[in-house]
């Protein structure tokens, strides 16, 4: 372990030990406390949500361009053979008036998506299957860099292996970054093309849209700085040129990508109306796994955040907050929320309190609430059914949030105390019905 | 045609004006005698706000009327230290307001979403008219019934033109559909939109219908037609579509030009 992270780790500790003697010893401090940043919490997303609406409702035309410069998109496929071919039949039907090149990355298949990726590469001039050698550590950054290294267009666009771009999605991206002075590149939506599979799917659903509603639209009208989303995400070959390629050890690339693009000064303008159409998990198993995948590799940016200098500058502040928020502050409140519940109704641990806790409580719930509900508006996707899920969203969805923190936590250190490389675990596809 | 709607459907205008009576009066109905003319105003003025903007706007309005609301009352719960049972009152008085603001969008975005309805379906019904699917290109049904009105005219006017299909069914399985899409789409690209026909036969058939044109015409449209094409396609795909030309000379049907010698 890292000097920098004992250090952390004793801070933590000693955190954790003044909450508790706060609570020993001035119950009304902690209360305080906690109250406070919990409103500023509740306030911050409370604003994104208004930001996010509003920016939303003006609808901004994309310009058109008198050149179109030249673009490689990039998918990463690892036995993709269940969608491979659903995709590239979208890849090909993206309307682009310049040089477009498209190149299916190969990562040592042993279902079809060989022979499907073949198949197209020798029926379209413009479509390329390239096989990718065998190498550590495992995972989409690797597969991205080498992708990066035989493709030579002056932007470079990633998708995932599942995703179905509407046909004017890259046109938009590209007119954006183009037309934004100093841009890295542009993020589209991520919509979800399984979402009437169940009611787990409609939940995943309802939550890209929030997130890309106040972290995407909501960041870039108050903040101008927005997140690459991993997939629909168009990037200058000079910037990813300039900060070395991707992090082969970042699990979430897109992420850790994020920060340092905002990191040397660049911008990532967010294009609503480029959408593309993913898969998402339609069993809780399939969806823990990815979520435990996910979350550690936000848990590698936040050890990097604050074990590494320069994170807390300029732009960046926005990200790196935000990160210690859900990932830090978010979670600890959640802990000592259950706890205080758990000791209140056992009786143990009594107080009379001064502060309105329980229309707290009511204003956290109806602040999340909203936000789903404005997420459902701005897509159109306000069902009654859709509506019912939003309004019991908060009691069961949003819960797995703590298990899954834990869990990830458990695994992260377990895997940094035995000096392990966190593997790559690929999120399993259903055939679109 | 199908036009009976859900049962749901048909009740949810109904219900969102019921909804919003019944709040409208509970709320007005908690008000002491000093309050009730500003809430009576307030209300009011809110549904004229609602009805007077599109959808979103109304959407975006109830958003903003919510949270503000929310943290309005928080602020009064700090103030005049809430009890308990101050707070659960306060909640389910702030729940009713939520309701009554949610049924007035709900009526503004029903009424607005007719509005647009209508006109969508206006501009449908004159796309169908002139039987043009979204791409351009014309299923069967709209290629045979186009095919035999512009065949009948090139007939009585003694005018010439070619007929021409393209098998794409020797393409690679997998990327044969997708490659079927681009060739419609290249061919129709290239033609005439106002004189010339393009269609899909059926899976991997395409058919073209040239109106008054010569050999010479002929050549430098199946020149311009070739290029498009192999802008897409690979050369070895492009050699794997067969192509069978026919002159159209007198015949007054689809049918007579598809038996090809």
């Amino acid at each position: 372990m890292s000097r920098r992270l004992i250090v952390l780790l004793v801070t933590a500790v000693l955190f954790i030990a003044l909450l508790v003697f706060a609570a020993v010893f001035s119950v009304k401090l902690l209360l305080f406390l906690t109250t406070a940043l919990f409103l500023t919490l509740l306030t911050y997303y409370s604003l994104l949500t208004v930001a996010g609406l509003y920016n939303r409702l003006r609808r901004k035309p994309v310009p058109e361009l008198d050149h179109y410069p030249s673009v490689d998109i990039l998918i990463p496929a690892h036995n993709e053979g269940v969608v491979i071919r659903d995709t590239l039949e979208a890849m090909t039907a993206l309307v682009y008036p310049g040089d477009l090149q498209i190149y299916v990355l190969n990562d040592n298949s042993s279902d079809e998506t060989g022979e499907i990726a073949a198949d197209f590469a020798a029926t379209f001039r413009n479509v390329h299957h390239i096989e990718v050698p065998p190498g550590e550590p495992k995972g989409k950054s690797r597969v991205l860099n080498h992708g990066l290294g035989i493709s030579s267009g002056a932007y470079y666009c990633v998708y995932d292996a599942d995703n179905q771009p509407d046909p004017n999605a890259l046109i938009q991206l590209v007119a954006v970054a183009e037309t934004h002075e100093r841009s890295a590149g542009a993020v589209g939506y991520v919509r979800t093309v399984n979402e009437q599979a169940n009611w787990l799917t409609r939940m995943i659903s309802i939550e890209f849209q929030v997130f890309q509603l106040l972290m995407q639209s909501g960041r870039w009208q108050l903040f101008k700085t927005g997140s690459l989303t991993g997939t629909n995400m168009l990037v200058k070959r000079s910037v990813i040129e300039e900060l070395g390629g991707y992090d082969p050890y970042a699990i979430a690339e897109d992420a850790e990508l994020t920060l340092r693009i905002t990191k040397a000064g660049y911008y990532l303008p967010i294009v609503p109306d480029s959408i593309t159409w993913e898969q998402e998990p339609e069993t809780l198993g399939v969806y823990l796994k990815q979520r435990t995948r996910w979350l550690q590799g936000n848990l590698y940016i936040v050890e990097k955040t604050l074990t590494e200098p320069g994170y807390f500058k300029g732009k960046l502040l926005v990200h790196s907050i935000h990160q210690l928020l859900v990932y830090v502050i978010f979670w600890l409140f959640l802990i000592i929320s259950y706890v205080w519940f758990a000791l209140g109704i056992l009786d143990i641990f009594y107080i009379e309190y001064t502060y309105p806790l329980l229309f707290i409580w009511y204003l956290a719930y109806i602040v999340y609430t909203t936000q789903l509900f404005a997420a459902q508006a701005t897509q159109r996707t306000f069902t009654p059914l859709n509506v019912f899920i939003s309004v019991i969203m908060y009691f069961t969805y949003a819960q797995l949030f703590s298990y899954l923190f834990v869990r990830s936590l458990i695994l992260y250190v377990k895997a940094k105390k035995n000096r392990q490389i966190i593997g790559w675990d690929k999120t399993e596809r259903f055939k679109q019905k | 045609m199908n036009t009976r709607t859900a049962p749901w459907q048909r009740l949810q205008l109904p219900a969102a004006a019921v909804v919003w009576l019944v709040t409208a009066s509970v709320l007005l109905g908690f008000q002491t005698e000093t309050r009730l003319i500003t809430m009576t105003i307030l209300l009011a003025g809110c549904a004229v706000l609602f009805f007077s903007v599109a959808d979103r706007t109304a959407f975006f309005l109830y958003i903003l009327f919510t949270l503000v609301t929310v943290f309005y009352f928080l602020y009064l719960a700090f103030a005049e230290g809430w009890s308990p049972g101050e707070q659960a009152a306060g909640i389910g008085l702030h729940f009713l307001f939520l309701l009554h603001l949610f049924a007035l969008y709900s009526l503004a975005k029903y009424v607005f979403s007719y509005r647009k309805e209508n006109a969508a379906l206006k501009e449908r019904v004159e796309e169908l008219r002139e039987f043009i699917s979204e791409q351009g290109v014309l299923t069967k049904r709209e290629f045979e019934k186009q095919a035999t009105l512009v065949l009948s005219a090139m007939a009585r006017h003694e005018e010439s033109g070619y007929f021409l299909k393209a098998d794409l069914s020797e393409l690679r399985r997998s990327a044969r559909k997708q490659a079927v899409l681009a060739s419609s789409a290249a061919i129709y690209g290239t033609l005439r939109k106002q004189y010339d026909l393009v269609g899909q036969w059926d899976g991997t058939t395409l058919v073209v219908v040239l109106q008054h044109v010569g050999e010479e015409g002929f050549a430098v449209v199946e020149g311009r037609l070739q290029e498009a094409m192999a802008r897409q396609l690979e050369p070895d795909a492009l050699e794997r579509i067969r192509w069978e030309t026919r002159r159209i000379d007198g015949q007054r049907s689809i049918g007579e030009l598809l038996v090809i010698a």
